[in-house]
C-alpha cells in the first residue's frame, strides 16, 4: 500500500465548528430517526386480520401432515401408523377443505378483503424502511455538500474519491478526506451494534437490512399472488407421507443406556422395533 | 441405529440469549477499541492490525473465562460463532469509532 508513506500524507486542520454542527448531528440525528422508526414500526404493526376458522383448519390440517412427516421419529411406529391412516384418508375425503368442493376456483388474491389489510401492512413497513433513508440521505445532500467533512484513518483506492468527495473539485486531494456523505455511509454501517445495544435483539432500525429489503422486493411482488389449491396440497401432502420412511429415536433405547453406562459392550440390533 | 441426540442438544431461545449477550459484549468493546485505535493514531494497516490483536484477545477471553473453555457448551457451532461470525459487524462499529475518534484527536482544532 504505497499511499501510507508519510512524505506524501497531506495534513490539514479543520475548523472545529464543522465538528459541532456536522459530525455530532448526523450521528445523533440518526440514531434519533432509527429509534423513532423501531417504535413507529412497533405502532404500526395494526392488528392482523380476524382469520375464518376454515381457513385456519385448513392450514392447520396441512401443518399436522407436514409436522408428521418430519418429526415421524419421536413416535413409535405404531402411533406413526395410526396418524397416517387417518391424515390420508381426511385428506382423501376432502373433510379439511374449506370449500368441500373438490375443484376449487382460485380465489383473486388480489382482491380478497383480507389479504389486503396484510399486504398493506407488508408495504408500510417496506415504506418506514426505505422513507426515513432517503430523506437523511436528501437531508445530507442539501445542507452539507461542497466541503471535506473528516478524514479516513485508512487508504482507500482511487475509485472512490469520486463518491466519497462528491461536491469536491480538487484533484489531488488525498481519498482520505471526504465529504459528509460518507459519513453517513460510515454511520450507516457502524451504529447497528449501538441500535442492538439500545433496542434490543429484534430491532427495526437497521439501515442495511432496508437496503437488502429493496433489492428482494421486485422478486417477491410476484410471488406473492398465487392462490393456493388446498386440494392439490393435500394430494401431495398424502403421497409424501406415504413414502416416508419411520424410524423411532427410541427403538433401542434400552441398549444404548446399557451401554453407555458400560454393562454391555455394544448394541445388537435387534429384529423387532 | 441413528443416533439423533445432536437434534435436541440446543434450547434454541437460550442459543439466541447467548448469541445477543456475545454481540453487546464485541460492540462494548469495540467501541472502547476504537476509541483506543484514535487517539493512539494508528492509521492504515496498523489500524486493522490492531483490530485483529484485540480481536483474538478478546476472544480468547470470552472463551475462557465466559465459557469456560467449552464454547459447545453454550454455542452450536463453537469457535466459529464465538470468533468467526461476529467480526464483519464489530468491524464495522470499530471503523466508525475509529474514525470518530482519530478525526477528534487529530484533524480537530
Amino acid at each position: 500500500m504505497s499511499g501510507l508513506t508519510e512524505s506524501t500524507d497531506q495534513t490539514m486542520f479543520l475548523d472545529p465548528e464543522i465538528r459541532n454542527w456536522v459530525l455530532f448531528p448526523i450521528t445523533i440525528i440518526m440514531v434519533l430517526v432509527g429509534i423513532f422508526r423501531h417504535q413507529l414500526t412497533i405502532l404500526m404493526t395494526g392488528e392482523p386480520p380476524k382469520p375464518d376458522i376454515k381457513d385456519i383448519r385448513q392450514g392447520k390440517a396441512l401443518m399436522r401432515g407436514q409436522t408428521l412427516a418430519q418429526s415421524n421419529s419421536y413416535i413409535p411406529a405404531s402411533a406413526f401408523a395410526n396418524r397416517k391412516a387417518y391424515l390420508c384418508q381426511a385428506y382423501e375425503n376432502g373433510t379439511f377443505l374449506k370449500n368441500k368442493s373438490k375443484d376449487q376456483s382460485p380465489v383473486n388474491l388480489m382482491t380478497d378483503p383480507k389479504n389486503m389489510e396484510v399486504m398493506m401492512d407488508g408495504m408500510k413497513k417496506q415504506m418506514m424502511g426505505i422513507v426515513p433513508q432517503t430523506l437523511i440521505m436528501g437531508w445530507i445532500q442539501f445542507f452539507f455538500s461542497g466541503f471535506i467533512l473528516i478524514k479516513l484513518p485508512f487508504p482507500l483506492g482511487m475509485r472512490f474519491k469520486q463518491m466519497l468527495q462528491s461536491g469536491i473539485m480538487t484533484p489531488n486531494m488525498d481519498v482520505r478526506w471526504v465529504s459528509s456523505l460518507s459519513w453517513y455511509f460510515i454511520n450507516l454501517f457502524g451504529l447497528r451494534g449501538v441500535f442492538s445495544l439500545i433496542l434490543g435483539g429484534e430491532n427495526s432500525a437497521d439501515g442495511i437490512r432496508d437496503m437488502t429489503a429493496m433489492g428482494t422486493m421486485g422478486t417477491m411482488g410476484q410471488q406473492a399472488g398465487q392462490p393456493q389449491d388446498f386440494n392439490k396440497l393435500f394430494m401431495s401432502l398424502k403421497d409424501s407421507l406415504s413414502i416416508v420412511y419411520h424410524e423411532w429415536d427410541l427403538a433401542n433405547i434400552e441398549q444404548r443406556v446399557l451401554v453407555k453406562y458400560g454393562k454391555q459392550s455394544q448394541i445388537y440390533k435387534s429384529a423387532a422395533r | 441405529m441413528s443416533d439423533n441426540s445432536e437434534l435436541y442438544k440446543y434450547f434454541e431461545p437460550t442459543v439466541q440469549h447467548n448469541t445477543l449477550a456475545l454481540s453487546n459484549i464485541h460492540t462494548l468493546t469495540s467501541w472502547g477499541v476504537g476509541t483506543a485505535a484514535g487517539i493512539l493514531g494508528l492509521t492504515g494497516w496498523n489500524g486493522f492490525i490492531f483490530f485483529l490483536i484485540n480481536w483474538a484477545v478478546i476472544s480468547g477471553l470470552v472463551l475462557g473465562i465466559k465459557c469456560q473453555g467449552k464454547p459447545s457448551v453454550y454455542f452450536k457451532s463453537s469457535i466459529m460463532d464465538v470468533a468467526g461470525t461476529p467480526m464483519l459487524n464489530t468491524l464495522l462499529s470499530y471503523v466508525l469509532v475509529w474514525t470518530l475518534m482519530h478525526a477528534l484527536v487529530y484533524i480537530y482544532d
